[in-house]
């Protein structure tokens, strides 16, 4: 009875003390949004177009020097197209804005929360996160390069999963060279 | 006209991400062709041999291991499902000479659309080509069918690069 005693005070210093160490080693690395650029490409059969999308906020969980977390918020209202120009730059927006696309009326934000990270032996990140565009979540992976005071990565992202439509052949036939692919690239720099 | 692929000279080359890590390979194309009219791509296909996947990062016992693993219905299922198969349902040429190509994939038996951009020379083909292999119910330790998978995960797109020889 008495070594259960010693052994569950000892247990309780050992949870205190960890629950001390992890308190003053969890750091959030705040996203400086307006230095950090997100630029998409989307393809299609015939072509391409390129653009830009804001981040609203967002930040990383670093935990003893380890990334272990974080969580970003896309303002869906930003989409900016940039190989365009005039009447057919308003037009693409306009459109990537609608309903066919993105519908960012309803849809205002976009979320990814990171879910799982681990270092990789050439010292860049493995990371699992969850995605949500338009209500619709789901899980991603990508590698994410870390340094000092910026992360950066490129993302593919199947639109197709998140009822992202116009033009998809998951969802019409027929479309021939009217395709638009399902992937679309995200080139991310953050800067802390 | 009809451009027979040669499958021997031709490459294919696959890589796989995880959390903790990566491993790449190659597969035998099987064999394939392009349907070429007024000098245009307008169709093609192209068969896999998935018994001949092939892991390149790995020696000994640890390459066996992982190439047994990727044959097994815990991937692939090679011994059900020997080949897989893409055929052409669209294309057309971008202005920077590349071709636009829409296909339909069919892994495992299930057929989705997959798009690529090909680049197009006198006698070989190139292209990168992304595929979610969550779509083909290619499941294990996908974050896709399992949760708190954490590390373990293992990305659902693979890469594939292709270069293809004219016969």
């Amino acid at each position: 009875m008495k070594k259960n005693v010693l052994n569950v005070a000892l247990a309780a210093v050992i949870v205190l003390t960890t629950v001390a160490f992890t308190a003053n080693s969890v750091e959030i690395k705040e996203i400086d949004v307006k230095n950090s650029e997100v630029n998409w490409r989307g393809e299609k059969v015939t072509g391409f177009h390129t653009g830009t999308v804001e981040l609203e906020e967002g930040h990383f969980i670093v935990e003893d020097g380890e990334l272990k977390g974080g969580e970003f918020t896309m303002d869906m209202k930003s989409i900016n197209v940039t190989d365009l120009e005039g009447e057919n730059k308003g037009k693409l927006e306009g459109h990537l804005k609608s309903d066919d696309f993105f519908g960012v009326e309803t849809y205002s934000t976009a979320k990814l929360v990171i879910t799982s990270a681990a270092k990789k032996n050439d010292g860049t990140y493995g990371v699992v996160a969850d995605l949500t565009i338009k209500e619709d979540t789901h899980p991603v992976t990508f590698d994410l390069e870390w340094n000092e005071n910026s992360a950066s990565t490129e993302l593919s992202i199947d639109r197709s999963k998140f009822n992202v439509r116009y033009g998809s052949g998951s969802f019409f036939d027929d479309l021939g060279d009217k395709t638009i692919y399902d992937n679309f690239d995200l080139m991310v720099n953050l800067k802390f | 006209m009809e451009k027979q692929i040669n499958a021997q000279a031709s490459n294919v080359a696959w890589k796989g991400k995880k959390v903790l890590g990566s491993h790449e390979g190659t597969i035998d194309l099987k064999d394939g062709k392009f349907h070429i009219e007024n000098d245009q791509i307008v169709g093609g296909e192209f068969v896999m041999d998935m018994t001949s996947i092939t892991v390149t990062d790995l020696k000994g016992e640890d390459k066996a291991g992982l190439e047994g693993h990727l044959n097994s219905d815990d991937f692939f299922g090679v011994a059900n499902y020997p080949a897989s198969k893409l055929v052409i349902t669209s294309v057309a040429k971008k202005d920077d000479g590349t071709y636009g190509v829409v296909g339909d994939l069919t892994i495992k038996d299930q057929t989705h659309p997959v798009t690529f951009d090909l680049d197009w020379n006198d006698n070989t083909a190139t292209t990168k080509l992304t595929i979610d292999r969550s779509k083909y119910n290619v499941r294990y330790n996908s974050g896709s069918f399992f949760s708190g998978l954490g590390d373990q995960t293992i990305y659902d797109n693979f890469d594939l690069n292709i270069e293809l020889k004219f016969k």
